[in-house]
């Protein structure tokens, strides 16, 4: 016959090929591909999991959502009604301890002085973990004493 | 920036106004340029929608915002293809959940090897965790388990370890704009059944238990939605501590002291997982020849003042036994000690350290001690940050071909049992 046939396994592909003789060089054999097909894989999504619920309010990881997050949002109705002007008006400049916050509130503050002295501006910085809310004395104080609020800086 | 702040819901009502970054860090000349100068999301001058902000009635649109797009997670289809590897392959790196380099993929066949791994039921609920990007939470089984743990190359053996480690809840990475590493450590006879590496190199990328068990958690944060840039993710450099979090066996044998999770209550003949975090890791050259190494360590550990008193300190075996032989240090609690009241640091230092101002200073307004004490004092007065021995971790692993150390400001976050998820052996 002059002629062999064999499957092989090459990386994910699957060749069937011939064994012939090279008619142009007597003595010599080549393997000629005659089926060649990719092995085709299914495999495991590693996304799935049981949604379990929305995140509710929690003290934070591990597992559960991070303090702050995962509770609904504010009321919108709740927020203040804006002042007509600043002018002999007091405003706390709040830092809430990120690095470089209280530094930009006292240079805020500068400018305020400098460009509108009549209001009178007050830097505060919250007393409580950056990245929590407070329940303290501070928001009292604002409320109490204060016509608005600038609160930040982070970065 | 707006987008990034719009997409939590608790804010899409708030007004927000940015400045250039950093602020960190500026002078007052150059935050005196950020007031007057514009806000780079809207092109404004920052003072002036400073004080629009206070005095503009608040618009229709801001009372009543368009609803941030919450991002439900789809069910997730269970089997992906069928396809080629090559195909596959693009998909899980396109998908988000590789580290970038080439996984295993996760045949049911595969999945259902590595599962012979452990005794635990293929349906048990073996971790729940927050989703930040859909605020969903969401129960894993042992079984999702599996399909990371064949991703990450591992072998059913070290199952039992993968499960404890995801057991203990904590992320390999986590959201924060900094490059915190994170550090996994295991005790116990399982270490040297699946031949974990706790001698020379321990810690360098040639051991395939320690690589994978440690990328497997890295993984599981990925695979969770944890590692999406600008979205969950933020750390401006990233850390490639991260690639496999220094995944590392203790050399007990070879420890003059008690090992780790002995220290956690314990027994020495369990097997258990560890796990730290932290920012900063020194890997010291082992010059200790012209200074005791608690000299060493004063200077080293004072470029990273510790959060609560937390420092993770690596020694090889030959540092430990010079410590208990030759210094008369017979525990390490008893080096814990003498490190907690003689490494020292000006007070100034130590509160003019971001993070330290940052996480610390409330607990010093608040009153807490040592901390209220300490903002009290002058600058230039000394201080011993690490004032709880408690919060010394000391961990022996090392060839013993240097007396080398690791000095860090990694704090531990707890510890699992591995043995419960073992494969029951055939004679139990």
């Amino acid at each position: 016959m002059g002629e062999s046939q064999a499957g092989f396994n090459v990386g994910q592909r699957t060749q069937v090929a011939l064994l012939v003789k090279d008619a142009a060089k007597p003595g010599t054999f080549e393997w000629r591909e005659i089926m060649s097909s990719e092995v085709r894989l299914s495999v495991m999504s590693p996304e799935t999991g049981v949604q379990k619920a929305k995140g509710g309010p929690s003290g934070g990881p591990p597992g559960g959502p991070p303090p702050g997050m995962g509770g609904p949002p504010p009321s919108l109705t709740s927020f203040a009604r804006r002042l007509d002007t600043l002018e002999n008006k007091t405003v706390y400049l709040v830092d809430i301890g990120f690095g470089g916050g209280y530094n930009f509130m006292l240079q805020l503050q500068k400018w305020f002085k400098e460009h509108m002295p009549s209001v009178t501006t007050i830097v505060k910085r919250k007393p409580g973990n950056v990245f929590m809310d407070d329940k303290n004395d501070l928001w009292e104080e604002v409320k109490a004493k204060g016509h608005a609020v600038v609160l930040g800086v982070a970065g | 920036m707006e987008r990034v702040a719009k997409d939590d819901p608790r804010a899409a009502s708030l007004p927000f106004i940015y400045t250039p970054l950093p602020v960190i860090g500026t002078s007052a000349e150059v935050l005196d340029r950020f007031i007057v100068g514009n806000d780079p999301d809207t092109g404004k001058p920052v003072i002036k929608e400073i004080i629009d902000v206070l005095t503009k009635p608040i618009s229709k649109t801001k009372l009543a915002p368009e609803s941030p797009k919450t991002v439900k997670a789809a069910t997730p289809r269970e089997l992906l293809g069928p396809d080629t590897e090559d195909n596959l392959q693009r998909l899980f790196y396109e998908s988000g959940w590789t580290d970038g380099l080439p996984i295993i993929l996760p045949t049911e066949e595969r999945v259902k090897r590595m599962l012979a791994g452990t005794s635990a039921s293929p349906d048990e609920v073996a971790d729940e965790s927050f989703r930040f990007d859909t605020g969903e939470i969401v129960q894993y089984t042992v079984t999702n388990i599996a399909v990371i743990a064949v991703m990450a190359g591992a072998r059913p053996e070290y199952f039992p370890v993968i499960l404890a480690v995801v057991s203990t809840r904590q992320p390999a990475l986590i959201g924060s704009t900094t490059a915190f590493g994170a550090m996994l450590l295991v005790n116990g006879p399982i270490r040297n059944e699946i031949d974990m590496n706790s001698s020379i190199g321990a810690f360098s990328p040639i051991n395939q238990a320690n690589s994978v068990i440690g990328r497997a958690w890295t993984l599981m944060s990925i695979c969770r939605g944890y590692a999406k840039p600008k979205k969950t993710f933020w750390s401006s450099q990233g850390n490639n501590l991260n690639y496999n979090n220094m995944c590392v066996a203790e050399g007990e044998e070879r420890s003059v002291w008690t090992p780790f999770h002995v220290d956690k209550g314990f027994k020495a003949d369990e097997s258990v997982v560890s796990t730290f975090r932290g920012w900063a890791l020194l890997s010291t050259s082992g010059a200790a020849s012209h200074r005791s190494l608690g000299e060493e360590l004063n200077i080293q550990l004072a470029v990273m003042p510790p959060l609560d008193s937390a420092a993770t300190i690596i020694m090889d075996p030959l540092v430990a036994r010079n410590l208990k032989e030759n210094e008369g240090f017979n525990t390490k609690q008893d080096f814990a000690r003498w490190m907690s009241q003689n490494i020292k640091m000006p007070a100034g230092q130590y509160w003019k350290t971001d993070y330290i101002d940052m996480l610390v200073a409330s607990a010093a307004y608040s009153g807490v001690e040592p901390y209220a004490s300490w903002k009290k004092l002058p600058d230039d007065t000394l201080i011993a940050p690490y004032h709880n021995p408690d919060n010394i971790n000391i961990i022996v692993v090392g060839g013993e071909t240097s007396p080398l150390w690791k000095a860090s400001n990694y704090y531990y976050t707890g510890s699992a049992s591995i043995d419960k998820w073992r494969a029951k052996k055939s004679s139990d």
